[in-house]
């Protein structure tokens, strides 16, 4: 073999390298289609399209002439899910939505607005803004995700009356903290911000305008229905809820 | 000679377009003034409507008479603490505090400590435990001690619904922020400042504050803010 040779051999093996290891990343960012939901196209004063809101009330609202998604806490009652439930449990969970009916309606603390596309959330990042509106009681803004046709779900929310970010889990009707956000983070009411959940196989983050709260190991595999999350009387506002998947 | 009719009309006119022209270049002076003190309440708009949502949330959480609760020696101990009679008329908060501070003492050291304890064991005098009037008890006596102000603010709510009034959450947090310099949110807590009302500090996200204040079964901010104005001539 001449040293020319050889050396074309090298750089056409590396390049070949290069090719083969960038042609399964393509394909893995050809899949990863990021899905953005607003509010733009739902009618004011009603419930939202995209999402089923399951406990509480959500409405779609004007704010500042954006279409948002309103959870107004001032109606929410103790134990009292959002109505037609069933329907709305059917339409997700098909024959399954006994189970999920139950564990609703056993612990209606939470209000949830389950989004409608994303039929299974295993790897991605998830991200929403906020806007805290009130709450006497609470002051949560939260991404529901890994919901199962039990009704078990895991949540990363912002609360206003502690000023912190924390991953919560809820298993057979029982919620209790997987990692609570170390740092304080005093918000203003009535100011936009962003909450972003990342899962990446046995790890889960969380963000508070782009800076990294919480950093847990997971190991459970994740793969749910998502949505959005508050908590008791909270009233906050929502918009551009994104979804994007990373392909297994 | 005599003004004939068309000229006087002529100089009616001038005199009160002067007049007209004159008050629209002193109006914004005038609205700047008032920006300086307290928001303004409309007029009328000292009226409580004893219809209203939030004063019917507060009747019926502080009159009911059917609550049962579990601790009542408890509830005594608070109750004669505090210098509260569970018997007493319904009195709806309304919403307003004027020159408050908490802090100050003058309640028995031993129930103080006693809330000290039941908030470091993440535990507090909720509904369940004490009724409707321990509850009311238990807040007029925390306000008394600073640092107790604030985990009973906390205590209540992570107590859950229905086991306080969101209305005496709201005072206890509005009374706090404005102790640690953050905006208030209920617009509850006023200072003189001579003659005049103003807001302590200032209020975040104005444009919901009557939502919030709904949601904390309060009247709407004007009203509040009437009944304060009142206060100062008293």
């Amino acid at each position: 073999m001449t040293r020319p040779y050889r050396a074309f051999v090298a750089i056409a093996l590396r390049t070949g390298s290069l090719v083969s290891l960038a042609l399964p990343m393509s394909s893995v960012l050809a899949q990863a289609t990021t899905q953005r939901f607003d509010f733009t196209k739902d009618q004011v004063g009603r419930e939202p399209v995209q999402f089923l809101p399951m406990v509480g009330n959500w409405v779609v609202t004007k704010d500042e002439g954006r279409n948002v998604l309103l959870v107004d806490g001032r109606i929410w009652k103790k134990g009292q899910p959002a109505g037609g439930l069933a329907d709305k449990a059917r339409a997700i969970y098909g024959a399954q939505h006994e189970e999920f009916l139950d564990n609703v309606k056993a612990f209606a603390y939470f209000p949830i607005a389950v989004n409608r596309e994303i039929e299974k959330f295993e790897d991605g990042d998830i991200s929403v803004k906020f806007k805290m509106i009130g709450g006497t009681l609470d002051r949560c803004a939260g991404i529901l995700f890994n919901l199962k046709p039990n009704g078990d779900w895991l949540a990363v929310r912002f609360n206003g009356t502690e000023d912190n970010v924390v991953l919560w889990k809820f298993v057979n009707g029982v919620r209790s903290s997987v990692k609570r956000g170390t740092t304080n983070v005093p918000l203003e009411l009535g100011t936009w911000n962003e909450l972003r959940v990342s899962v990446r196989g046995a790890q889960v983050k969380a963000y508070l305008n782009g800076e990294l709260m919480i950093d847990q190991p997971w190991t459970e595999p994740i793969s749910g229905k998502v949505g959005l999350w508050t908590k008791t009387d909270s009233m906050s506002e929502f918009d551009a809820f994104t979804v994007t998947p990373v392909a297994r | 000679m005599t003004m004939r009719i068309e000229e006087f009309r002529s100089r009616a006119m001038v005199g009160a377009l002067a007049m007209a022209g004159l008050l629209v270049l002193l109006l914004p002076s005038l609205v700047a003034a008032q920006g300086r003190t307290a928001p303004r309440a409309r007029s009328g708009s000292c009226q409580v409507d004893t219809t209203a949502e939030w004063y019917r949330s507060q009747r019926a959480f502080y009159s009911d008479r059917t609550e049962r609760w579990s601790n009542d020696s408890l509830r005594n101990v608070l109750l004669t603490a505090a210098g509260y009679d569970a018997n007493a008329v319904f009195a709806p908060e309304l919403g307003w505090r004027l020159d408050f501070g908490v802090g100050g003492g003058g309640v028995d050291e031993g129930v103080v400590t006693l809330l000290r304890d039941m908030a470091r064991k993440r535990q507090w005098p909720t509904r369940s435990l004490v009724g409707v009037a321990g509850v009311h008890a238990a807040w007029l006596i925390a306000q008394h001690d600073s640092a107790l102000t604030v985990t009973a603010m906390h205590r209540m709510m992570e107590a859950g619904p229905g086991e306080s009034s969101p209305a005496e959450v709201a005072i206890l947090e509005d009374a706090r922020r404005v102790q640690i310099g953050r905006g208030q949110i209920h617009g509850t807590q006023f200072r003189r400042n001579g003659a005049a009302l103003q807001l302590s500090g200032h209020l975040e996200d104005s444009a919901h504050v009557d939502m919030r204040r709904e949601g904390a079964w309060l009247p709407p901010y004007s009203v509040s803010a009437c009944l304060a104005k009142a206060a100062l001539t008293r």
